[in-house]
Order: C-alpha cells, then sequence, then structure tokens
C-alpha cells in the first residue's frame, strides 16, 4: 500500500499533516504521539517579532464547532529558529512553517530567514496589511498579488504553500497563486463568525468576531478544496473539521493530495493517527493501492 | 506523566439537584495528581458538544479519582447522564498545582462555591493544623460538607452571603480576619471569576504567599491552543501549563 504523497519538493511518507496552530511547536504533542509517523508537522504562525495576542475570552464553543481569537500570539522568529526549530530537526519529519505578517517587507523577511532552515513555509495571508487600512493580504487581488511575487522570490530552496481564506473567490484566488508561484495551496482557514452573548448583549469574545473550526466548517472546505483543484493544477492540503480517516477520504476525493487535522487535535491529541488509521482502513477495504489514485476521484463533473 | 485514556465510571453520586461526585476507575496511585491539577473529561461520541470540560481532582486512592461537578450547561449536563459501568474520555493530570505549604507557615484554605473542589484535596495533603474558609451566596451554594467536615485537623469557617449558614458575609472578609491574627500564613484560594477579579483588587492581600486557583475557557488543555491565555504582569500565561494555579502577586 502506498500513502507518500508529494507537496512541492516535499516527500512526505503519508497525507497527514497537523493544521498551523493547533499542534503548538510539537513538544506538547510528543507526549501523546510519535512525531515521526506524521506525513509533515506544519508549527503555529511565525511573526517577525514576536506577539502578545488577543485578551480572554478567546474560544467559545459553537454547534460541532468552536471560534477562537487567539490574535495570532506567537513566540516570534528569534525565538522560533534558536529554541523550537532544533526541536524538531530530531525527528525525520518535514517541517512547515506558517508565516504571518503585516506588510509585505515583512512576510519577505520571514521567507529570507527560513528559506532552506525548513522544508516547507506555508503563507497565512489572513492578516491585515497594516499599511493599507487593515485589508486583509487573503481577500484582496493587488496585494494577494504582490505579496506572493515578492516572496517567491525569496523562497528558492524550501517549497512555498500559499493559505487560501474562505472569505475570498477561491477560484480567482487559486489561479493568481499558482500563476505566482507557490508550489502548493492549503486550504481553508478559518471561517469569520460571531457569537453573542444575549443577556449582556455583548460579543461571547472579547475581539468580537473569530474563527469558527472544526466538523461545522466541513462542508465548506470540502467544497472549497473542490474548486481550488479544478482551477490549478499544484497540488492541495485540504483542512476543516476532518476529525476521522472518512473525513479525510472525503478531502482526497475533492481534489486534495494530502490533508491537514486542526481542531481535532484538542479533542484528541492524538487525532492524527486516528485519521491516519482511518486512511488506511479506508484503502484496504476497498482495494486501494495507491493513494495517489483516489486524489480527485469524485464522480461527479460538475 | 499526562495520560489520555477512556476511563470506566465506578459511581455517581448525587449530591443536590445541582452538584454531583463522580468516580472514575484511573490508577490514581501512578499518576499522583496534586491538589489544583485538573483532568479534560468528554464523553459520548457526538460532536455536539465539541470540545471536553476541565475538572479539578477532588479526591483521590489507589485505583480511583473522584471529581466533584457543578452542572451548568450541555457538558456538565451530559456527563450527568453518564452511569455505573460506562467509560469516559479522559487526559490528564494537567496543569500546576498548589504549592504544599513549608515548614512554620499557617495554611489558610478560602473556598468560594464549586471552588471547594481542588482545596478539599489539598486540605487532606496538608498533614499539619490548617484553617478553611468556605462560602457561597446561600447555603445550597455549600455542597460535599458531609465530606469536608471529615477532613482531620482543620478550623472550619462557614459564611453565606445571606447568612442562611454560618457566618453572615463573603470568605475574602472572613480571609482579612483571619490574616490579622495568624503569623507567616500561606494562603490557597479557589473561586467564581467574580471573587478572584475582588482578589485582585486587594492590595494588602499582594504578600508573597497567596496561591490562586483561576478558570479561562479552554480548547485543548495541553498547550497548544493559546486559547486559555491569561494576563499575567510576565504576559499573557497559559492557564492549562502554566496554571491553573498562580502567584496572586503574578496576577
Ligand atoms: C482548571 C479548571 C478546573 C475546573 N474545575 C471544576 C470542578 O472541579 N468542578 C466543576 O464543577 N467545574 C470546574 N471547572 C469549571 C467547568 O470546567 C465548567 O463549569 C464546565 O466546563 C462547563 O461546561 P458546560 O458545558 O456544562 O457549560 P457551558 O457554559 O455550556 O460551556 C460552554 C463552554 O464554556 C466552557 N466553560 C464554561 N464555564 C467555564 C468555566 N467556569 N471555566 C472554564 N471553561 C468554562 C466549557 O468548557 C465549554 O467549552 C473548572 C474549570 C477549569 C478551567
Ligand atoms: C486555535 C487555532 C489557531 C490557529 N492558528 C492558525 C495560525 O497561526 N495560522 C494559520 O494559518 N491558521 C491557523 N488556524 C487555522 C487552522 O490551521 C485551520 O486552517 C482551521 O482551523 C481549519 O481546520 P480545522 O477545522 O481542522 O481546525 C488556527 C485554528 C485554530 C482553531
Ligand atoms: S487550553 Fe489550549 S493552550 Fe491551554
Amino acid at each position: 500500500m502506498n500513502l507518500s504523497v508529494k507537496i512541492g519538493t516535499i516527500v512526505m511518507k503519508n497525507p497527514v499533516m497537523t493544521a498551523s496552530g493547533t499542534f503548538g511547536y510539537g513538544p506538547e504533542m510528543a507526549e501523546f504521539i510519535d512525531l515521526n509517523a506524521l506525513g509533515a508537522i506544519v508549527v503555529k504562525g511565525i511573526s517577525v517579532r514576536p506577539k502578545q495576542g488577543n485578551p480572554p475570552p478567546r474560544i467559545w464553543e459553537t454547534p460541532c464547532g468552536m471560534l477562537n481569537s487567539i490574535g495570532l500570539q506567537n513566540v516570534g522568529l528569534k525565538a522560533f529558529l534558536r529554541d523550537k526549530l532544533p526541536f524538531l530537526r530530531k525527528y525525520n519529519i518535514p517541517v512547515i512553517v506558517n508565516i504571518l505578517g503585516g506588510s509585505t517587507e515583512e512576510y519577505c523577511n520571514l521567507a529570507e530567514a527560513l528559506d532552506g532552515q525548513v522544508h516547507g513555509i506555508e503563507m497565512n495571508l489572513s492578516c491585515p496589511n497594516v499599511k493599507s487600512g487593515g485589508i486583509m493580504f487573503s481577500s484582496d487581488r493587488a496585494l494577494f498579488t504582490e505579496v506572493i511575487r515578492e516572496v517567491r522570490k525569496r523562497v528558492k530552496r524550501s517549497t512555498l504553500i500559499v493559505k487560501l481564506s474562505p472569505q475570498a473567490p477561491v477560484r480567482d484566488f487559486s489561479i493568481i497563486a499558482e500563476a505566482e508561484g507557490a508550489d502548493a495551496l492549503s486550504l481553508i482557514n478559518t471561517i469569520p463568525a460571531l457569537a453573542i452573548d444575549i443577556e449582556t448583549r455583548r460579543p461571547r469574545l472579547a475581539k468580537g468576531i473569530g474563527g469558527l473550526s472544526g466538523p461545522a466548517i466541513k462542508p465548506v472546505a470540502v467544497r472549497m478544496v473542490w474548486e481550488a483543484y479544478r482551477s490549478v493544477t499544484v497540488p492541495i492540503i485540504g483542512m476543516g473539521g476532518i476529525m476521522t480517516g472518512e473525513d479525510a477520504i472525503e478531502f482526497i476525493l475533492a481534489g486534495a493530495t494530502a490533508v491537514a487535522v486542526g481542531t481535532a487535535n484538542f479533542i484528541w491529541p492524538d487525532a492524527t493517527m486516528r485519521v491516519l488509521k482511518g486512511i488506511r482502513d479506508y484503502m484496504q477495504s476497498h482495494g486501494i493501492e495507491d493513494i495517489n489514485s483516489i486524489v480527485g476521484g469524485i464522480l461527479w463533473e460538475g | 506523566m499526562t495520560k489520555c485514556f477512556k476511563a470506566e465510571v465506578i459511581s455517581k453520586e448525587i449530591l443536590s439537584d445541582r452538584h454531583f461526585l463522580l468516580r472514575l476507575f484511573i490508577p490514581a496511585d501512578s499518576l499522583r495528581p496534586r491538589a489544583g491539577q485538573f483532568y479534560l473529561i468528554r464523553t459520548g461520541t457526538s460532536y455536539d458538544p465539541l470540545l471536553r470540560r476541565p475538572f479539578s481532582v477532588f479526591n483521590w486512592d489507589n485505583n480511583y479519582m473522584e471529581f466533584l461537578i457543578m452542572k451548568k450547561g450541555r457538558g456538565t449536563e451530559q456527563l450527568l447522564q453518564v452511569s455505573k459501568g460506562m467509560f469516559v474520555d479522559v487526559i490528564g493530570p494537567l496543569g500546576r498545582g498548589f504549592p504544599l505549604p513549608e515548614r512554620g507557615q499557617q495554611p489558610v484554605l478560602v473556598g468560594g462555591g464549586i471552588g471547594i473542589a481542588p482545596l478539599y484535596l489539598l486540605a487532606r495533603e496538608i498533614d499539619t493544623q490548617k484553617i478553611m474558609l468556605y462560602g457561597g451566596k446561600s447555603r445550597d451554594e455549600l455542597i460535599a460538607m458531609e465530606y469536608i467536615k471529615m477532613i482531620g485537623d482543620t478550623e472550619l469557617r462557614i459564611f453565606t452571603e445571606d447568612g442562611s449558614e454560618g457566618i453572615k458575609g463573603t470568605v475574602l472578609d472572613g480571609l482579612r480576619e483571619v490574616l490579622t491574627d495568624v503569623e507567616s500564613p500561606v494562603v490557597y484560594i479557589c473561586g467564581p471569576g467574580q471573587m478572584i477579579e475582588t482578589l485582585k483588587g486587594l492590595e494588602d492581600l499582594r504578600t508573597d504567599e497567596v496561591y490562586v486557583s483561576v478558570e479561562e475557557r479552554m480548547a485543548c488543555g495541553i498547550g497548544v491552543c493559546l486559547g486559555c491565555a491569561y494576563p499575567t504582569r510576565e504576559g499573557m500565561k497559559r492557564v492549562c501549563i502554566e496554571g491553573p494555579v498562580f502567584k496572586l502577586s503574578e496576577l
């Protein structure tokens, strides 16, 4: 049975990765699973300087999902390279670093510092551009195009992944990302959402709007992966509410070459291993020799 | 070491219309949870409710662990439905517990409502004389009294805001009084959010030896989601890893 897949130049022994922000930087999870069994690890988003993040409450549970407004809290580039990366290098798995910035220059600085240091760089573009009054890179064509173009010039050795937001039209933005040189796409990021306390009439989260994740967003994510698959030829990393191997297979049939497990890690620290086992079981019971043979295998022309 | 597994329900004791004691089959002897540490518990296979719920260890012995639970919303309602022989998903022990008193220190334990849960275990861990202040809005918030009265070597003082039991007033009023009397006290506090907020405002309590267990909403409980961040003097700390017990002077 072949489970090995390729994302850009990254060869993964299986298609199961972690979703950024749901797996820390590795050590916490190493208590629960063998990190070497993962296809790849994607760490929490890194910015040039450390960020404190938002005030609490940062989390609110919703039907089959959760809202979060962590506010991009992270240790910053320097501390990541010094304190976090050496731990991950001890393992025999590809390391992908999620990067976030407030300007094109910040993305470029991060890309330059990380290129060749890690296997992959994933651009989280669901960040406000400070200079254009807080418009998200992920939802403005001009900003989106420019930031990928500039980062691409600086990423020469690592695989460059562009993460798409569910707020922008998937087809157009997938095509732009591919044209600007992305080696792969990942989707979806959380969906902006709001929950209100009807007693106080205040939002449930201190910051108001949060990002929705978990099983509640899965059908939206599967549709978007399918749309992206029909629009580009670069490999796609699918995510959004994956809890089981069956969920992962759904994403693969929609066109994902690899899948990322996010919120499920909070419920079962070994969620990635459960998903991997579920994929194996499905392949076995359906006589599938190579996982790549069912990528985009949905029997529907659309 | 933290473990994630399925634990069998040994018993469920109903204490009031809102409170119950859940006893789970957990090899506690090898895990040796400290007072103030907690477990994340989940039951059922449905995705709604999705997240695990945090509960402090109330008591343990060789082969079991007990949790004192107050019914609040859907998660605790669902836990109230479990019965003997069923299995629940648990992860723990998690977080940092209360440090034990040093020689010569007078322990003072202060619990508000369900906040008594970790303090009961702490009181049992401390084998010297201690003062325990326990309070609630009214007498029906004073739970597990039959257990608390049984703790040895304890001077117990009860408070209710409406005066329906014990001294009329809050445990924090009681604490101030105690602190005027005792020398080198070490104070351990757990209670509702409101009580912790009041506590933070009491400048005269900002001596080094006050430990508070705080609550924040949690998703993972193991330090990866950053959902449980709590503002401290040294920036944001994770309640599930650096907490839930903090020194008051840190907050
Ligand atoms: C470290 C720690 C130890 C705790 N120990 C105990 C204990 O020993 N006994 C006990 O009865 N309760 C304890 N709690 C509070 C308990 O976790 C909540 O009452 C419970 O999660 C409520 O869940 P629910 O679904 O019934 O309520 P809902 O209000 O429907 O819950 C909705 C969401 O909010 C979260 N939530 C609600 N209230 C709290 C709260 N006070 N703190 C953190 N998250 C909350 C839930 O986990 C859930 O994600 C503890 C909380 C923490 C953080
Ligand atoms: C608590 C939390 C933190 C996250 N942090 C990041 C992040 O730093 N960068 C990023 O690109 N995505 C982040 N995400 C989004 C996830 O990587 C993923 O795209 C999304 O949660 C959907 O997958 P899921 O439903 O399986 O969680 C975060 C999600 C959660 C729930
Ligand atoms: S609950 Fe996830 S980091 Fe504390």
